[in-house]
């Protein structure tokens, strides 16, 4: 009995040495880390809509808590010249292992009533089967989104084979983005915009 | 005096290094090892973060060996090791964010790493703390080295680079399949024959060749 209390004292000694250690190694690196994710979001707008030059976020909280997009985690307007040219958004899908973050951008069509465009479409980091689940970040499985109208996605658009899970979440993600698209326009449409 | 410590401290370092290098002669941790080996600069950071975690741990567990009961060493080891382990990712991540970027998901798997766990149990347990840091450091750098020579190889053959530098002609075809988990058991066993026939040559003394002496089962 003496030596079970015994042997639990120490590991219990040890583990409060670690996460000392730990907490202390936190302070250091939260800052830095912080600004990296937050520089990586810019990156990740800028990919999906390269012809923007300043995002504001949309500020809309019927958006975010729409029940039917469960997975998106922020949006933003992309302007360029102080003028809204479309939206980018970042969902946050379901994949094989983990969540998948996933940049949508949807431009505005040039004649007003036509459908969105889907401008980019980019993978944050992720932990998916390394070599079947990692390829939804290939350029040859993005690319297949540019240029597509908002309200025709599944048209052309293959899924990988062996990563059935993890593009299907991206497909989704850039289906849900077009319908997140269509409420921002309807919203602001009805604002008078 | 001195000259013995140096020699033993060099001996230490050697011994990681050549005779008993984790990858090419006790084949331990062999699931970074081909899981990283993609590209030389990952080989070279996954080997810099492991013998970082390897001297920490190793530094540790020989400071508290005394404070450590036989029969809970193991999970004292594995808080030891873990610690270490997400403190060397979060300063990667903190600091050297396009390391991140490319080995991000590995690092979590030095864990799990048979060389820590090995080094801890067979050398930093029974030794000093001085020797245990060494032996962590040369287990390290052996690491290390096997690693940069395999993802050198599979860097220069699988896509014509070195370290992200063109290196191969114009016309060169890249060996794809190198860079594929394949081509990491290729690789890895033709670097381990070529290490076996260099060190057979030249490291090992005559009367040691046929005994198997060095060797050991992994």
């Amino acid at each position: 009995m003496r030596d079970i209390v015994n042997a639990g004292v120490r590991l219990l000694a040890i583990s409060l040495i670690a996460a000392l250690l730990l907490a202390g190694t936190n302070m250091i690196t939260r800052g830095p880390i912080a600004e990296h994710e937050r520089e990586n979001a810019i990156a990740a707008r800028q990919a999906v809509a390269p012809d923007a030059d300043s995002f504001d976020p949309v500020v809309w909280p019927g958006l975010i808590e729409l029940t039917a997009f469960p997975s998106l985690i922020e949006a933003f307007e992309a302007k360029r010249d102080g003028e809204v040219i479309g939206y980018t958004f970042l969902f946050a899908p379901m994949g094989y292992k983990a969540e998948i973050p996933v940049s949508v951008g949807i431009m505005l069509p040039d004649e007003p009533g036509g459908a969105g465009i889907v401008s980019g479409v980019a993978i944050g980091n992720i932990s998916e089967t390394s070599g079947l689940g990692t390829r939804v970040k290939e350029d040859a499985f993005l690319r297949q989104f540019e240029g597509a109208r908002a309200d025709r996605l599944d048209d052309g658009v293959n899924t990988i084979s062996g990563a059935t899970i993890s593009s299907g979440a991206v497909k989704g993600a850039v289906r849900n983005a077009a319908l997140a698209f269509d409420a921002l326009r309807m919203n602001a449409g009805q604002e008078g915009l | 005096m001195a000259d013995e410590r140096k020699s033993s401290a060099a001996r230490i370092i050697r011994n990681g290094v050549l005779d008993e290098n984790p990858t090419f002669r006790l084949a331990l941790g062999m699931c970074p090892t081909l899981a990283v080996t993609t590209a030389a600069i990952n080989g070279l950071g996954m080997g810099a973060a492991t013998t970082f975690v390897l001297a920490m741990s190793n530094l540790f567990i020989s400071l508290l060996r005394k404070q450590i009961p036989e029969n809970i060493r193991i999970p004292a080891f594995v808080v030891i090791i873990a610690s270490f382990t997400t403190i060397v990712q979060m300063l990667i991540k903190a600091f050297v964010p396009a390391l991140d970027a490319a080995l991000g998901i590995f690092i979590p798997l030095i864990v799990v790493n048979c060389i820590v766990f090995a080094r801890a149990e067979a050398f930093a347990f029974k030794n000093t703390a001085k020797d245990s840091t060494l032996d962590g450091l040369g287990m390290g750098i052996g690491f290390t080295c096997a690693l940069t020579i395999l993802s050198s190889v599979r860097e220069a053959f699988g896509s014509g680079t070195w370290f992200g530098i063109r290196i191969m002609p114009e016309g060169f075809q890249p060996m794809a399949i190198l860079t594929q988990p394949p081509g990491g058991f290729l690789t890895l066993g033709i670097v381990l024959a070529l290490f076996n026939a260099f060190e057979k040559r030249y490291l090992r003394k005559p009367s040691a060749i046929g005994k198997g002496a060095g060797r050991r089962a992994a």
